[in-house]
């Protein structure tokens, strides 16, 4: 279970980020939905570890690996996708933790490594001679793809992700929508997802949270937002959404 | 390459003063102190007492003092009149002990006078003088219209112009500063009328001058001599005596004569004073001639690109840390970029001359200087790299668990590498331009050729340091523009 308690954060914005109390349960896709600066970001980052709340809590229960993705994938544009891929393990393995490149030889990396990242590529769709190239030298579906393999390089036990699928083509988006959420079926992750589409909330949320102005306008399962709509808000953006079909 | 060792090896030996038999001469920028400080080295050279170091030319009065002071040099050739009034700040008086006890009392000593009287003059135009019926000092009185061009000696100091003026009874309205050696082409050209000059100056003649009487007797003495520190006479007791010997041996018209071989012959002055040494028949005059020909262009460009590599290197060895650091500790870095900016809003000849009190004259200071100038472009590059790199960036790094230092090592580096590397490029093309001052105080480079082309009024002489360094700048900029590898 996963608990925010009395959680207060000032940003620089006219609001600040208000939640007196919410919980979501492990193993489930939740989605946060709001309009453009609603606090959603706020709250994922606040999650993930790299906000800190000025006031309240947050528990994660017995969840302690955070995987994080951005939207294009974060990658960053000087080392090739297999650099990009292998930052993770560098990180976590000291023998390299104190390197001063980002370079690697091929020799020094293990055979779990190798495997790890084959599987990895396996998993998002994505051929082995991909990883030899830059970010810009692929697509924009790719970069995601790449983006979500590093993300979960480490067997993380919760993701949080942030409008992944924004900025893509719709053929490149409905294609990846699909294998994403293949991917956690199969993964059984705890998965945050923030983002202003209400069809991408709807495919992927088991719950749904909206925010408005950092504070918490409803909260709950998928069935029970949609059914029960608590104002013109929610029921406006269910509506963007279209034909809600899971 | 080997030039460079070369170099290196000569600027070691400029250092090690320690050793006993070796002493080095001064002189300040002008031509006649060139020679005189010529014919003193090439009479120690003979004597073979000591070996001789050759730090002629180093700049004005302040300069040369403050490094006999320091033992950055052991003599070099003095006035009379300028310790007085610029040195002491006393008014002189008509007896000579009086200046030598003052001297004892600041430790040093001044050798007998050379016989040459090079007072303060006042010089204008032939065809003027004829015009306008002027040829005494008082004349002026009745020609205020003349537009004066003077040197900043003449002009700042209090018993100078403005004493003149008093003692004589007018005042100039037109008066511009100019240096010494522009004056004489700026007058010839008439866009000025009237100049400071020195009695025994070689120009005058050449430039068809005509000199005003000194009819009220206002002008003091400028007797020349070699001025030592007191220990000298003790430390090289028979240089010390053949010193003494050349007293009354150049007489004004003698030593207008030798400058005049100088300026309008253009004979080298080792030559020059050679030929004035007659009497030490010496038999390698060609190696006097080769030792002061020694501006070969390879030798000055390697001189110039070690003082520029040896101080690019260490600004940017100290300046990416210090933007680093800026990037990290935003509070203490802005004091460290507002302390780089200051340093960059000194004008470089005073940061030279302030340096010599604590580290001399030399290759070294030079260094010093060129590496605090260098230190802004460098230290705001590697800043404001890191600043530029989008934010996201170092998000993601955390969020995936990097630590600090990776983060700034593998990502936030390389991400800003173009401002650093823009930082090192504009910091490269300042300080190939800063490096001609170097010569000013010693620290040879292609200004060598600029200040001795200033010196003897040489429009060509300074081309060939000008020149070369503009090359020298564009070519540098063109190397570091074609390695940087932008990021995609």
């Amino acid at each position: 279970m996963i608990r925010v308690h009395e959680l207060k954060y000032q940003s620089n914005s006219k609001w600040s980020l208000d939640i007196p109390s919410l919980h979501w349960s492990t193993s489930q896709t939740h989605a946060i939905i709001g309009l453009s600066g609603s606090g959603k970001t706020t709250l994922l980052k606040i999650l993930q570890g790299l906000l800190i709340p000025t006031h309240g809590t947050v528990s994660l229960g017995n969840l302690k690996s955070r995987g994080y993705v951005i939207q294009e994938g974060g990658l960053f544009p000087h080392l090739t996708l297999k650099e990009n891929l292998l930052l993770p393990f560098r990180s976590a393995n000291p023998r390299f933790a104190k390197s001063w490149s980002f370079r690697y030889k091929e020799e020094d990396l293990s055979v779990a490594v190798k495997d790890r990242i084959n599987y990895l590529l396996d998993l998002v769709s994505l051929p082995p001679d991909v990883l030899r190239r830059f970010p810009h030298e692929i697509s924009g579906g790719q970069r995601q793809r790449i983006g979500v393999a590093r993300a979960l390089a480490l067997d993380p036990e919760l993701i949080l992700m942030d409008e992944p699928l924004a900025a893509l083509d719709p053929l490149t988006k409905w294609e990846l929508k699909k294998d994403l959420r293949d991917i956690f079926d199969k993964l059984k992750k705890t998965v945050f997802m923030v983002t202003h589409d209400m069809n991408v909330a709807l495919y992927f949320g088991h719950t749904l949270t909206v925010l408005h102005e950092g504070r918490v306008v409803q909260s709950g399962n998928f069935e029970e937002v949609v059914s029960h709509p608590v104002n013109d808000l929610v029921q406006r953006l269910l509506e963007s959404g279209g034909s809600v079909q899971k | 390459m080997i030039s460079v060792f070369r170099f290196l090896y000569c600027g070691l030996l400029l250092f090690s003063w320690s050793a006993e038999a070796q002493i080095t001469v001064g002189s300040k920028m002008d031509t006649e102190g060139r020679i005189l400080a010529e014919i003193v080295s090439q009479i120690a050279e003979t004597l073979g007492e000591t070996t001789v170091i050759r730090k002629h030319g180093m700049g004005g009065t302040g300069i040369v003092y403050e490094s006999l002071k320091s033992r950055f040099i052991d003599l070099y050739p003095e006035y009379t009149g300028t310790l007085w009034k610029t040195v002491l700040k006393k008014t002189p008086t008509a007896q000579e002990k009086s200046l030598h006890d003052e001297l004892a009392a600041l430790g040093l000593n001044l050798s007998e006078p050379l016989g040459f009287n090079n007072t303060y003059a006042l010089a204008l135009r032939q065809e003027d003088a004829q015009k306008r019926n002027l040829h005494r000092i008082s004349d002026l009185k009745s020609n205020l219209d003349l537009r004066a061009g003077f040197t900043p000696e003449f002009l700042k100091h209090p018993e100078n112009l403005s004493a003149l003026e008093k003692h004589y009874g007018f005042k100039l309205p037109h008066i511009r500063s100019l240096d010494h050696g522009l004056a004489y082409e700026a007058v010839a050209h008439s866009q000025i009328d009237l100049i400071d000059a020195y009695s025994t100056d070689g120009k005058i003649k050449r430039f068809g001058l005509k000199v005003l009487e000194d009819d009220q007797h206002f002008f003091p003495d400028y007797q020349a001599a070699f001025l030592v520190r007191a220990d000298f006479p003790d430390l090289y007791p028979k240089t010390w005596k053949a010193i003494q010997k050349l007293r009354g041996s150049l007489s004004s018209d003698a030593m207008a004569g030798l400058n005049a071989r100088a300026e309008i012959d253009r004979i080298p002055i080792p030559t020059i004073a050679h030929d004035f040494l007659q009497k030490s028949t010496s038999e390698n005059q060609l190696s006097f001639v080769s030792r002061y020909i020694n501006l070969e262009l390879a030798e000055t460009t390697a001189a110039h690109l070690f003082l520029v590599l040896v101080s690019m290197t260490a600004a940017i060895v100290v300046g990416i840390p210090l933007g680093i650091f800026s990037y990290l500790l935003p509070k203490p870095g802005k004091v460290i970029l507002a302390l780089c900016g200051v340093i960059q809003t000194v004008p470089s000849l005073a940061l030279l001359c302030f340096m010599i009190p604590w580290i001399g004259i030399g290759v070294l200071p030079s260094l010093v200087a060129l590496f605090l100038y260098s230190l802004l472009p460098i230290v705001r590059g590697a800043y404001s790299g890191l600043m530029e790199v989008n934010p996201r960036y170092r998000e993601v790094s955390q969020a995936i668990g990097l630590h600090p230092r990776q983060t700034l090592f593998w990502i936030l580096l390389p991400l800003g590498r173009g401002a650093i590397w823009n930082g090192i490029c504009v910091s490269a093309v300042i300080n190939v331009g800063t490096a001609t001052l170097a010569a000013f105080i010693g620290g040879g480079g292609y200004g060598t050729y600029i200040v001795t082309g200033l010196a003897l009024n040489d429009i060509s002489m300074i081309l060939n340091g000008a020149i070369p360094a503009a090359i020298l700048a564009l070519v540098l900029h063109a190397i570091l523009r074609r390695t940087m590898v932008y990021p995609a």
